[in-house]
């Protein structure tokens, strides 16, 4: 009996045959009665009778005889399956290199897109690790009119935090670096000091020991610290009798009591915080501190609401709280707060955020895309070596939908393949994020670690690739016409062709876009460092805080004097100075001044300006240039004249017809004098205004941190070797950052622009090498099949350098193309990227310029090989191998 | 009223099913009339019943089916015996005869005197 089955039977098909196999049977014996005597209608009607219930059979039947079908039908599917994956691994063993590029070029891209999803994962998806992070709120005290954030008072946060009934809990926090002494030289290390209720209202529960009593708080109390899990195990070999031992922090022995959970490092993402001191301590480590001084700010608030409480009460129950506060307590502060959700992002700092990742996904989106169509284009030349073969399986009655899910299968198992490298490519490299990301002062904490989320990414992101890899070698596969294709012997006839090109006009346009974009990002880069101080590289800048070791006003100016005097003898040095502040650095410092004959407007006191804190030398080390007047000297006493320096913005702001040297400005109280006016440069930030900004003179007003700059080689044989070990021997209790440079710092400024240059010139490498790969597999293609037409053309006499040029203009073609539709992608980047762009503008033309002729060069050699080749064609071969 | 016949244990009609299919191409009917005439109709099978067994045993795997032309010209579904039926077969045809030995056997015994 033959097996052979044809197409598959329907409902209604089933139906039928259970119906005709009764009736036959029925039929059958009412024939037989028949034959024995009985009348026809009494045979039926006896047939019938005998045959039992057939309705009820019936559909017994049915339901079986469907069930089985459909079991067949699977089993055949599956079969069928089973038989495309090894024809599928067959076909790629054969041709080996195309497969391994393939896989690698998705491979890379595939682990571009992961470690971009990490980076949003991590700052704009993941949760605090505290108990039910959504009912915390960080609450923002601002003052008023100004809208200014202000810190509260630790009497204020008292009371606040007894009065509050919106909230069950408020805590506060305050961020600093502490100098953590664990025999040897002690080490900086990012801590908070926190109110005692801290780690409740986080809802945490310590890892070893416990948290901080409801003393905790009381000034007075013996100073006591909770230790991050991180520090534990690298400071102290995560060893249990750290409970109840003594550190030195800033130069005070304080008891540890306890070790925070592992997964926690402070409520900031991506900040990793590993000291947490309890406020009753915060005296004995910063005497400057005073716990029933209102006027100071000193913690920054956050809290647990009640549940069914909105945020927005507590924040105005809060602000009720304080004005009742200031008017008891008659406060001049007028403050209001606010509270936002607590995301561990800062809320201002959230915007910006988006903004990089949402640019960085779209970047590896897509080169994912663009490597998954460029892997089907490959795929699509490979299998025109298997045309012949398809049409013939066509012509005997293989589906096209089978032909199409081949490719698919052929597209699924290559992405596989490329997501196994991609997945440990980012494994390997997730801390390659962090060498993108120049020393910051703070440290910062990122990785990617693979669970659920990552695998749902991953599992979507390979779903994306395989249809787009498949997409163009399936619809090739659905339009095929066998007829044709058997007929002529191979040739794509044209469509698969023209797919091709679109789909290299494509790559084409991304890729220039991609390295106009580049382009921008490194102008920008390049021209903050052309701004910088003249050289920027050979200025060692040291920061440093005397308060570490709780030195007071006497013993920290003897000490910035004995090192100043020591670090002026080293060989080298040409130049040294202290700052509060360094060009184009972070932070912020303002100041309210008056200036006698210049009123200021109605309902304030004063004018806000920026300030510095520089001593003498400053100007001479940075090089910043003088307008008029003279610099700080040595001459300037703290007991002296008040002297204070201008820059040009404030000079035409309030003086902008006279000469201001010798006019006084009152600042912080003090009435001061001015003797000199310098130069605009070099402050702001980069993208920001210049401001009106006014030099005081540190050796005049005293504080207990500064950033020493030193001009000179700076190696560590040299000037920094020297400077750390000057600064070891004068305070050996002060913790001793790395010796940077200036140059380095003027480069953190950047930072957003250099990640996300890196991030551009990487995807932009990767488009050029596919896009070249494109180009010429379809060159390569061309050749292959017109090789008949080129003998030909060459046996009539036309020479190499037109058959060239022939070659090259089918390349052409799809690059003009894609470089007409790459001029408008690459202004819609750049008008994505314009906030980043900082004197460039987005349509900078040495941009086009750069990213233009680095395409061309690339794109043209790509064309080059295969053009060539066809051009060395022997006729006659030609001719034969057609 | 006709005296109905005792009612056939599945397991029964199923093996009674394979034997009739086992000599190759067979429609219902004919497995039908076989059945009534070898067993002398002493033991009660429903049409309706056997069909509804050959489609269970078709899906289990025991028979296959084709149509076919009958005698007479007509189209029917003809069944005959898999592979793994005629095994089937072959087993099923072992346990029963064995236990209708031991029927047999327990109702031709004497009594038994039993001690105590």
């Amino acid at each position: 009996m033959s097996r052979f089955q044809f197409p598959w039977k329907t409902e209604a098909r089933i139906a039928a045959d259970v119906n005709d196999e009764f009736e036959f049977h029925v039929v059958a014996r009412a024939a037989e009665l028949e034959a024995e005597g009985l009348e026809p209608a009494d045979a039926l009607r006896q047939a019938n009778r005998e045959f039992g219930d057939r309705r009820q059979a019936a559909a017994y039947c049915r339901r079986v005889d469907g069930s089985s079908e459909r079991a067949a039908r699977r089993s055949e599917r599956l079969g069928e399956v089973w038989l495309d994956l090894v024809y599928v691994f067959r076909s790629l063993r054969r041709t080996p290199a195309v497969a391994f590029t393939i896989v690698v070029i998705l491979g890379v891209s595939l682990a571009v897109s992961l470690m971009g999803y990490a980076m949003a994962d991590e700052l704009l998806v993941r949760q605090l690790p505290v108990a039910d992070p959504s009912a915390l709120v960080l609450v923002h005290g601002e003052l008023q009119p100004t809208g200014d954030e202000v810190s509260t008072s630790i009497a204020d946060y008292r009371d606040l935090a007894r009065q509050t009934r919106t909230l069950t809990g408020l805590a506060g926090l305050n961020g600093r670096v502490l100098a953590l002494g664990v025999g040897g030289t002690p080490i900086a290390v990012q801590s908070q000091i926190v109110t005692a209720n801290y780690f409740d209202v986080l809802g945490l529960v310590p890892a070893l020991g416990r948290f901080f009593g409801p003393g905790a708080d009381d000034p007075g109390t013996a100073p006591t610290a909770v230790i991050s899990d991180q520090l534990w195990r690298e400071r102290f070999q995560a060893s249990p009798t750290v409970i109840g031992s003594a550190i030195r922090v800033n130069g005070q022995p304080i008891t540890i009591i306890g070790v925070a959970p592992p997964a926690f490092a402070g409520p900031f993402i991506g900040f990793r915080f590993d000291l947490f001191v309890a406020l009753g301590g915060a005296r004995a480590l910063d005497r400057t501190v005073d716990p029933a001084d209102r006027s100071r700010g000193f913690l920054e608030l956050f809290g647990r609401v009640r549940p069914g409480v909105l945020p927005g009460r507590a924040a105005d129950e809060l602000t009720g709280l304080a004005v009742d506060l200031n008017r008891s307590v008659q406060s001049p502060r007028d403050r209001r707060f606010r509270a936002a959700p607590m995301t561990g992002l800062d809320t201002e700092l959230r915007g910006g955020v988006v903004q990089v990742v949402t640019l960085v996904l779209s970047l590896a989106g897509l080169a994912l895309f663009a490597a998954s169509l460029n892997a089907g284009g490959l795929l699509l030349a490979r299998g025109m070596s298997r045309q012949k073969e398809f049409a013939l399986r066509q012509a005997l009655g293989s589906g096209r939908g089978r032909l199409v899910r081949l490719q698919l299968l052929e597209a699924g198992v290559l992405v596989a393949g490329a997501a196994i490298i991609g997945l440990i490519l980012t494994l390997g490299l997730r801390h390659a994020a962090s060498l993108l990301v120049p020393a910051l002062p703070i440290r910062l904490d990122f990785e990617f670690a693979l669970n659920g989320r990552a695998a749902l990414v991953l599992a979507g992101l390979v779903l994306v690739a395989t249809v787009a890899t498949g997409l163009l070698p399936a619809v090739a596969a659905a339009r095929a016409d066998p007829a044709q294709r058997l007929r002529v012997g191979g040739t794509m006839g044209g469509l698969d062709g023209r797919l091709r090109r679109w789909f290299i006009s494509g790559q084409v346009a991304v890729t220039f876009a991609m390295l106009v974009g580049a382009g921008l990002l490194t102008r920008t880069v390049l021209k903050g460092q052309a701004a910088e101080p003249s050289g920027a590289e050979a200025i060692a800048t040291l920061p440093l805080d005397v308060s570490f070791a709780n030195y007071d006003e006497s013993a920290g100016r003897a000490f910035y004097r004995e090192l100043l005097a020591r670090v002026q003898a080293f060989p080298g040095a040409t130049g040294v100075a202290y700052a509060a502040r360094l060009p184009l650095g972070f932070g912020n410092a303002q100041a309210e001044v008056q200036i006698p004959g210049v009123d200021p407007a109605p309902g304030e006191t004063g004018f806000r300006v920026e300030t510095n804190r520089v001593s003498a030398g400053w100007v001479e080390t940075t090089g910043l240039p003088m307008v008029r007047g003279r610099v700080f000297s040595p001459a300037d006493l703290p007991g002296g004249p008040s002297v204070v320096m201008i820059n040009q913005t404030m000079a035409n702001r309030f003086w902008p017809n006279a000469n201001p040297l010798q006019q006084a400005v009152v600042v912080n109280g003090r009435r001061s004098e001015i003797v000199g006016v310098t130069d605009d440069s070099r402050f702001a930030l980069p993208g920001r205004p210049n401001l009106a900004r006014i030099y005081l003179s540190a050796d005049q007003v005293y504080s207990p941190r500064a950033i020493l700059m030193v001009r000179g080689p700076v190696t560590s044989r040299g000037i920094a070797g020297l400077l750390a070990g000057a600064v070891a021997e004068l305070g050996p209790d002060l913790p001793l950052d790395p010796v940077g440079t200036l140059a380095a710092n003027v480069g953190l400024a950047y930072f957003p622009q250099r990640l996300l240059g890196g991030a551009t010139i990487g995807v932009a490498i990767l488009t050029l090498v596919l896009a070249a790969f494109g180009l010429y597999g379809l060159l390569a293609y061309w050749v292959t099949m017109r090789r008949t037409e080129l003998g030909v053309r060459m046996a009539l006499g036309a020479d190499a350098a037109s058959i060239r040029g022939l070659a090259m203009r089918q390349g052409l073609v799809p690059i003009i193309w894609g470089m007409a539709a790459g001029v408008a992608l690459a202004a819609a980047l750049g008008m994505a990227l314009r906030s980043f762009l900082i004197g460039v503008s987005p349509f900078d033309p040495a941009a086009y310029l750069v990213g233009g002729v680095a395409f061309l060069g690339v794109a043209s050699a790509a064309c080059l090989i295969p053009a060539s080749r066809a051009a060395r064609l022997p006729p006659t071969s030609a001719l034969r191998g057609g | 009223m006709e005296r109905s016949p005792p009612e056939l244990m599945q397991g029964t009609a199923d093996i009674l099913i394979l034997k009739a299919v086992s000599w190759g191409p067979i429609h219902g009917f004919a497995i039908s009339k076989w059945l009534r005439q070898a067993t002398e109709e002493c033991l009660g099978l429903q049409d309706a019943g056997l069909y509804q067994a050959l489609h269970r045993l078709e899906r289990s795997g025991s028979v296959r089916s084709e149509w076919g032309l009958s005698a007479n010209n007509r189209r029917a579904k003809y069944y005959e015996l898999t592979a793994f039926g005629r095994r089937q077969l072959q087993r099923e045809a072992t346990t029963w005869r064995n236990y209708a030995a031991a029927v047999a056997r327990v109702l031709d015994a004497k009594r038994l005197e039993v001690a105590g």
